[in-house]
Parts: structure tokens; C-alpha cells; sequence
């Protein structure tokens, strides 16, 4: 081991790493790692109970220090962390617009970016008309085609990521910033039957430039590419690499495979790559397969599959409850999911208790397979989205 | 995924870990971690860490009942679960990196004199006395290799490794863990028989007719009293099978052997303890404190 390589600091990247120094917030991540354990223990009164004990340290903190940003900032944290975004969001727009405290670059950076997430991570019929689009920022990878969201590290679908500023500027283009989700969807199609994204959508290398031409965006650009450089170096998961089969390194297909197709090794995954695995599935039949629909159910729910899939690759956070309950009703809302010509149709309604319809008169050679594939996906993500992830 | 073995580099949560070492244990794996970011201030993900992950192939039951005991236990003597994350996507405990165990203490000075092993017990009993009190539950697998050393110079302990710790079968709910909790802690009372380190489990845990009480664990404390104070366990190993010096109670003439020449107070508290019939044994933890004390008071004057 080279010790000469530790001891560097991390760089500050989020509102807990501007908070890291200060023994309160300490303190305070100390209660909420002791509430997340103890709901992943099903001890859900007990962790309520913390909860509670770590919103009055933070309130009284806040309360004693009105005029220290560090105290308004460990109570967004605290907020964001348990998920009440309509409370973290008013004290971000507070410490940024009102002038009652003076922030840095680097601050006012952390927490606007916390203000976009923030405002994104909101249910379609809680968006404001002016709001960000979709739950979620999601970009769709301009070498595979793939979706994902995380614009800064490299694809989890392919590891690609853009090598020049130019590059990077497409990449963000090619996100549900300018695009709906749909026609994300449609890219995607088309760039997995071999076009490339230059191809398909009109004047990309163009809208590339004139995004590069206005200096707000090449700064966001620069630091984006910035970011991408350092973590090109950091230690990258790929969904390939945890799918692969311990035995002979095939990509494992199904999420509730028992054993390798291909050389028959038992598949010994934890239950979060199942559950990996099975979102990666949905989000490629998604991709591949499903009738897109424009309806901002459907827009939702692969953000929100997308969003999952991504915090469970990179930072094995499995889904909240919150997360999971919203995935459950977009299943309701959309009402039904259907194989490519509507050949099998899955009825979401009650996703508890999910039906397939083959339609003869729709249905192509591999209707049957593909819908049997999205049926048995579905199945096993909605227990999931049911139950929680366990161990 | 990789096998274990050949692991350099884990993923704990969201951040990445150098792995410095990896210790096979009954349930599962002991990992000690070290990061390149030095997040001295991150409260949970130091630089070094020691995380424990769990074999879930084995009993599931039996990992959510470590965990659910472990999370419960917040005390100076017993160490923290700083939290329940995921080691490559399985479920990991994230705890604190100590200096090693009692057992590194044993080889690194081969033994310790009377007053270092009454303030270690003393230390020890802390923690279970708290443990007891508060949630009624045995620790029931003690030995040097699950206490851990924070301090080296004085030695200061912390008790790990709560994953054969039973409740007692009385007043669970009244006594503090509450409804999950308790359920899962008294998910088989019969496994608390078998399971355990044998060279120090009380000799009647290995009948199948013995009651849950403390003086299983005040066993294991004298046991652990007698090999820190004279770097050796009293069996004639390579001579006596160990176990055949358990059921006769052979070792307990060993012992007196042993520590023959020690003070009368360290003497008649280490005896006591490991006495082969329980009843001879202090019956509290209480009551083991008491002793510590007075020999610590006759080590002073």
C-alpha cells in the first residue's frame, strides 16, 4: 500500500462537506446514520423518535445562532436527508436571495445546486409550471445511447465519458433539460440500431457551439468537465461489473437468476443487485421496447427508475420510501405498459397485481418473450417497491 | 464480483476504501478499511474504518439479531455501530477502527499484572452490567479476540461482536428493547446453547439444561482474568483434551495451579468466577465490580 497517496483533502462538494468542521452537524449526522439504521431495521417509531431529537438539536442550534449561515445550512442538510424538501427549499432560497448572509462562490455553487435537485425531486402534479422538467435530471449517453444521471462520472452503461469541452456540452444538451423524455427515449432507440446521437438529433454539433458561446454555460461546462477529469481517476462502478457472473464474467440477465445461463454458476447476489439488476432491465426495456408515452407519468417514472438505478450503482443507497411509494403510484397512474406494437400489454393499475394481455393481432415474433420479460421485471421491482430492499 | 481475496479496493456506501485486511469470522467477514479523501471530520466515514459484513447464506435471523441488539447498545465500554450501510452492496456494520484486541495484547506482552487485568475486567463489566441492566442481554461469546483496545497506555477496552447475545427470556419488553427488538433478540433461545467460543463457555452450557444469567459471561471474565494475568488458558493442551478438562472441571485445578502465588483478592475473584458450578459463581455484575474493587483498593495502599 502507497501511504504517500492518503492524507489529501477531499474537495467540497455538497452542503455536508461545508459543514464537515463543525461539531454540531457531527453530532447531528450522528443521529440520522442512528435513525437510517434503524429503519433499515424496520424500527420505524424508534428512528422517527432520533428524527425528532436531531430536528430540535439542529432548530435549537439555529435558534441560539439566528445569524450563523452554518446553522440555517445544517438544518437544509438535516431536511434534505429525511426527505421534507418543501422545508429544506425555503431556508437554500433564504441564504441565497436574501443578502442576510454572505456566501462564497463555492457556497452559493453547493447550495443552488441543492436548490435544483431539490425542486427536480418533485412529483409531477407538485411542479411548478416553470419548474424543471421531470423528476429528475437524466441525460442520455452520447456514445451508447443509454440513460443516466450523472452528467460528471462516466457512463455506468458504457464508461464513456466526453473527453473534450465540446463533447461535454453535448452531453449536457442531451439531457430532459432540452429534450422531453420521450425523445430521450427515441435517441436512445436509435442510437442502440447503430446511429450515432450527431445522427439523430439535428444540429447537435451546432447547439453544442452556441451553448458553448454564452459564458454562463461555458463556466457550468468547464466545471462539469472539470469534475469528470477527477473522477475518471476514482475508483468507477459500471453496471456490467456487478452483474457479471463470478465464474466465467457473463453479464447475468435476469434479476431472480439462481444460476448463470451461460456456465451454470450459482448466483449468489445480495439483494440490492437484484434489485439493480432488475431496474437496469426496466429501464433498457424502457428504452428498447415499451411504447413511449408522453404523459408526465410515464416521464416520471423512468426519471425516477433512472434516479434509483444511479444511487443504488454509485452509492448503494437503495430506494427511500419515499421513492418507492412514487414509483408504485406512477405504476397506477400509467395505467398500463406495452410491449413495442402493443403486442403484450401489462396492466399497472393495481400494481399488486399485475396482469398480462398477449394481443394476438398486435403481437410480433418476440412479443411473447420480451412481454414475459417485462412482466417478470415489473413483478419483482413492485415487491421491491413494496417490501424495501433488504439485506 | 471479484473474490474476496482478491479485493483491493471496496465500496462502502458512496465512497471508496483501500482494503488493509480481511478476517474470515462464524457469520461472516471483519474488513479494515482505509480511504485515500481524508475526511477527518466525516463522523462516520473515517479514514480507517472497520467494517463487519454478514453471510447472509447462513440465517438471516441471526444477522438482523446482532444488528438490532448492536444498534441498541450506547455505552463507553461497548463499541459503537456508527452505522448500517453496504460493503459491494451487501448489508455492512460501519464501526470505529481500534487499536486491535486484547488477544494483539496478550501476544504483543505475553501478560499483564493484577492491577492491568482488574481495571481491563472492570472495564469489561461496565458494559455488560449496562447491557444487563438496561436491556437484559448476555453477551455470551467473550473472549480477548471480541474486546477491543482504544487506548494502549492505560488499556482501555470496548466489547464487540453482540452476535450471539441473547436476551434474557424474562421481562425483555418491560426492560427496554422495545417490540421488533425484543421479537428478534428471542428468536431461539435454544441457539444461546450451542453457540460460543468453547474454551470460554461456562461448563453447563454445554449440558442443554441451563438458564440464562449472567454468570455465563462472569465465566468467561475469569477466563479472560487468567489468561491476561498469566498469558496462558488453564488446559493441558497437546495432553488433556480441553474438552474432557471442561466436563470433568479439570481446568479449574489447572487454574489453581496457576495463579497460586497471585494476591488473595485476585486469586479468590478469578476462582470464584470460573468456579465449574455456577452457583458458586457471583451471581451479578454487580457483585463482580465489588470485587474488582477491593482489589484494586488493596493494589493502591
Amino acid at each position: 500500500m502507497i501511504f504517500g497517496l492518503f492524507g489529501s483533502k477531499k474537495k467540497k462538494e455538497s452542503i455536508a462537506d461545508l459543514l464537515a468542521e463543525f461539531l454540531t452537524y457531527q453530532q447531528l449526522v450522528g443521529h440520522i446514520s442512528k435513525a437510517q439504521s434503524l429503519q433499515k431495521l424496520n424500527r420505524v417509531d424508534e428512528a422517527q423518535q432520533v428524527l425528532l431529537e436531531a430536528e430540535r438539536m439542529a432548530t435549537n442550534y439555529l435558534n441560539q445562532n439566528p445569524r450563523e449561515k452554518k446553522a440555517h445550512m445544517m438544518l437544509v442538510l438535516f431536511y434534505s436527508e429525511v426527505g421534507l424538501f418543501d422545508q429544506a427549499e425555503p431556508i437554500i432560497q433564504r441564504l441565497l436571495n436574501s443578502g442576510e448572509f454572505q456566501l462564497n462562490d463555492e457556497e452559493r455553487l453547493i447550495l443552488s445546486g441543492e436548490l435544483q435537485k431539490i425542486r427536480r425531486q418533485r412529483p409531477a402534479n407538485q411542479r411548478a409550471a416553470d419548474g424543471p422538467r421531470g423528476f429528475t435530471q437524466i441525460y442520455c449517453c452520447a456514445n451508447c445511447g443509454r440513460l443516466h444521471n450523472f452528467v460528471s462520472m462516466p457512463c455506468p452503461h458504457c464508461d464513456w465519458s466526453p473527453q473534450t469541452i465540446e463533447e461535454t456540452a453535448r452531453s449536457i444538451i442531451l439531457s430532459n433539460s432540452y429534450f422531453k423524455i420521450s425523445a430521450l427515449l427515441t435517441l436512445s432507440r436509435k442510437m442502440a440500431n447503430g446511429r450515432t446521437a450527431d445522427d439523430v438529433v439535428p444540429n447537435l454539433l451546432s447547439d453544442g457551439k452556441a451553448y458553448l458561446s454564452v459564458p454562463k454555460h461555458k463556466q457550468v461546462v468547464e466545471q462539469v468537465f472539470s469534475m469528470l477529469r477527477q473522477n475518471e481517476h476514482k475508483n468507477h462502478r459500471s453496471l456490467s461489473m456487478v452483474r457479471e457472473c463470478s465464474g466465467c464474467g457473463n453479464r447475468v440477465l435476469f434479476s431472480g437468476a439462481e444460476e448463470c445461463e451461460k456456465c451454470g454458476e450459482a448466483v449468489n447476489w445480495p439483494d440490492a443487485i437484484r434489485t439493480l439488476a432488475c431496474m437496469d432491465n426496466l429501464l433498457w426495456l424502457l428504452e428498447q421496447r415499451v411504447e413511449v408515452s408522453s404523459t408526465d407519468a410515464f416521464s416520471d417514472f423512468v426519471c425516477v427508475l433512472v434516479a434509483m438505478t444511479n444511487n443504488l450503482l454509485r452509492k448503494q443507497k437503495v430506494p427511500s420510501i419515499r421513492d418507492r411509494q412514487y414509483s408504485l403510484q406512477l405504476l397506477t397512474d400509467m395505467g398500463a405498459v406495452c410491449d413495442l406494437n402493443k403486442g403484450a400489454v401489462i396492466d399497472t393499475k393495481n400494481p399488486k397485481n399485475l396482469k398480462i394481455y398477449l394481443i394476438k393481432d398486435s403481437m410480433r415474433e418476440d412479443s411473447e418473450t420480451f412481454g414475459l420479460f417485462l412482466f417478470k421485471e415489473l413483478e419483482f421491482f413492485v415487491v421491491k417497491m413494496a417490501d424495501g430492499v433488504r439485506h | 464480483m471479484e473474490p474476496v481475496s482478491k479485493l483491493k479496493q471496496v465500496l462502502v456506501d458512496d465512497r471508496t476504501y483501500s482494503v488493509m485486511s480481511v478476517r474470515n469470522g462464524g457469520m461472516g467477514r471483519g474488513w479494515l478499511l482505509e480511504q485515500t479523501f481524508d475526511d477527518s471530520f466525516d463522523p462516520i466515514y473515517r479514514r480507517r474504518i472497520a467494517v463487519k459484513t454478514f453471510d447472509f447464506m447462513k440465517d438471516e435471523r441471526a444477522i438482523e439479531h446482532e444488528l438490532n441488539i448492536w444498534i441498541s447498545l450506547d455505552h463507553r465500554s461497548v463499541l459503537p455501530l456508527k452505522k448500517i450501510g453496504r460493503l459491494n452492496y451487501r448489508l455492512a456494520a460501519i464501526m470505529p477502527l481500534l487499536d486491535g484486541s486484547l488477544d494483539d495484547v496478550i501476544e504483543a506482552k505475553g501478560s499483564l499484572n493484577e492491577q492491568e487485568v482488574s481495571k481491563i475486567i472492570s472495564d469489561i463489566v461496565d458494559g455488560l452490567e449496562y447491557a444487563w441492566s438496561t436491556f437484559k442481554i448476555l453477551h455470551l461469546d467473550l473472549k480477548p479476540s471480541n474486546v477491543l483496545v482504544e487506548n494502549s497506555s492505560p488499556i482501555r477496552t470496548k466489547i464487540a461482536d453482540w452476535g450471539i447475545s441473547r436476551l434474557a427470556a424474562e421481562n425483555q419488553q418491560a426492560r427496554g428493547l422495545k417490540g421488533k427488538a425484543a421479537s428478534i433478540a428471542m428468536y431461539d433461545q435454544k441457539t444461546a446453547y450451542a453457540e460460543g467460543t468453547p474454551l470460554f463457555m461456562a461448563p453447563e452450557r454445554f449440558s442443554g439444561n441451563w438458564v440464562l444469567s449472567p454468570t455465563a459471561d462472569i465465566y468467561s471474565l475469569g477466563m479472560m482474568a487468567v489468561q491476561l494475568n498469566t498469558g496462558i488458558l488453564p488446559f493441558r493442551f497437546g495432553q488433556v483434551d480441553p474438552a474432557e478438562e471442561i466436563s470433568t472441571g479439570a481446568f479449574f485445578e489447572n487454574a489453581c495451579q496457576m495463579i497460586e502465588n497471585r494476591s488473595e483478592g485476585f486469586r479468590r475473584f478469578c476462582l470464584q468466577c470460573i468456579h465449574p458450578n455456577p452457583s458458586e459463581r457471583p451471581s451479578t455484575f454487580r457483585e463482580v465490580v465489588t470485587q474488582l474493587n477491593s482489589i484494586a483498593t488493596r493494589g493502591n495502599k
